[in-house]
């Protein structure tokens, strides 16, 4: 689906936004999906830039502000887990992209899945809508001759919020929606 | 014919002998496509609205799914055996085929806004300094176009409600009544022992005390959720059913029927009260 698509599916969304549930026809879903999605692929594009030691520490401080415009807000919480372990992590977002600059590789990847599903948009009595999107990512870490130390692959639950944003242009509001992201929930990691 | 039976032949039916081979890894993207992922999918496939490759079902009575190119034709009773938890379908067989059974007659569905259904999520905590265990129970709340909410309905926590043993030393004796109960002064402040003043059938309420807890911004903190939540569905009549996530590389797996128990009405109330410790009235 072309951005063209899901940009004519933000500016229907004000219409639809008036049911508990939406029951959006296949091609809204995907419409929906694919926004959502934008902002995954964008978060990831961040986490490679955050733990990748080539790059300067002003490129990572302003890439970390963009991750975190990327949320609902900063009290989010990931939950992280590794093949090493059988411990869980959680962390609020915040600290958990700081800590992506200390990790012991120099380069990584994050990689989805062609398999996403994004759950019906419902209702919350503050006006917005939540959803949530299951991804499916593919994580290598790279040592200092391109070696890999490490890889997993992980099926992660995201919370997904669709908000009303204001835009003013001159002296005129305009209300589009907008997809935030959530807390972030590991479901797998094999 | 017994469910155990429905399932393997559909299985071999719906995605055949080569495909179920394919599928055993369980982050194998066509099993994930099978996997009943969330709880709204639950619901849709309870209701005949997805199909168990996760398409979309427009008909309400039957639809076709895309077999090694060979569209097949399915309908509701066969692919509600996919919802249940195969160790659930062998051990109580003709308990599931009499819900079933009763289902399909009265073309029974769910919703996420019907109310007669709760969702349990074990949980740590950090209390004064130390972790605890506490389970949730939360319910969806609808107000209309408004939109909905989870409330938390219910909890259960021990650490909230500290242990008094009779004493027979704290009393308000038997003639307060006669000094307009003064002594509720040193009742009052007679802190952990205050259980002794109340009557002898009184039951404490862990979310009375947790809210409590939180309005005196006592140290109470949420850490984590210890597994998935439990969805604990009555609004069949007659029946409870547990809904649970099942990791697994062969057979149905996500959210599954875990376990079903025919139960009257009065059952279902003690369940709300014993087992989701709900107080408030069921709704």
């Amino acid at each position: 689906m072309n951005k063209a698509v899901s940009t004519l599916m933000l500016l229907m969304l004000p219409a639809l936004l008036h049911a508990q549930q939406l029951n959006l026809e296949e091609y809204e879903v995907k419409a929906f999906a694919e926004m959502a999605l934008e902002k995954v692929n964008a978060l990831s594009n961040n986490l490679t830039i955050l733990c990748d030691k080539t790059e300067t520490a002003e490129k990572k401080e302003a890439t970390m502000m963009l991750a975190l415009k990327l949320f609902i807000d900063d009290r989010q919480t990931v939950e992280t887990s590794s093949l090493n372990s059988d411990e869980v992590k959680y962390e609020r977002i915040g600290v958990y992209l700081n800590r992506l600059r200390t990790l012991p590789y120099k380069q990584v990847t994050v990689k989805w899945y062609d398999v996403q599903y994004v759950s019906k948009l419902k209702k919350g009595t503050d006006g917005k809508y939540y959803a949530t999107i299951t991804v499916f990512q593919e994580f290598t870490g790279f040592g200092p001759e391109g070696q890999i130390l490490y890889r997993d692959h992980t099926q992660k639950n995201i919370d997904i919020v669709v908000d009303m944003q204001t835009t003013r242009i001159g002296d005129k509001e305009f209300e589009s929606p907008t997809v935030k992201l959530g807390s972030i929930k590991v479901i797998q990691t094999k | 014919m017994k469910p155990r039976v429905i399932l393997l032949l559909l299985s071999s039916f719906l995605f055949g002998a080569d495909a179920q081979a394919q599928v055993n890894n369980s982050l194998d993207p066509e099993r994930l496509k099978q996997n009943v992922k969330d709880f709204d999918s639950f619901l849709r496939r309870f209701n005949f609205r997805e199909d168990p490759m996760g398409e979309p079902i427009k008909d309400t009575a039957y639809a076709y799914v895309k077999v090694a190119g060979t569209d097949k034709r399915i309908n509701r009773r066969m692919v509600l055996p996919f919802l249940f938890n195969q160790e659930l379908l062998l051990s109580k067989q003709q308990l599931c085929q009499q819900f079933m059974d009763q289902v399909l007659k009265e073309k029974r569905t769910l919703s996420f806004f019907d109310t007669d259904w709760y969702v349990t999520q074990q949980s740590t905590v950090s209390h004064k300094g130390a972790e605890q265990k506490v389970l949730f129970s939360l319910q969806i709340e609808t107000y209309g176009e408004l939109g909905s909410k989870f409330v938390i309905c219910g909890l259960d926590a021990p650490f909230l409600l500290p242990s008094s043993p009779y004493n027979k030393d704290r009393l308000l004796h038997p003639a307060s009544n006669e000094t307009s109960f003064i002594t509720l002064n040193a009742a009052l402040e007679d802190g952990p022992h205050f259980r002794q003043y109340l009557p002898r059938t009184y039951e404490a309420d862990a979310l009375t005390a947790l809210y409590m807890e939180v309005l005196n911004g006592n140290h109470i903190k949420y850490l984590h959720g210890n597994d998935e939540p439990q969805y604990h569905l009555l609004q069949i009549e007659g029946w409870a059913l547990i809904v649970k996530h099942f990791i697994r590389s062969e057979g149905p797996a996500g959210w599954l029927i875990a376990d079903l128990m025919r139960v009257t009405d009065a059952e279902k109330e003690l369940y709300v009260r014993d087992v989701l410790n709900v107080r408030a009235e069921r709704r």
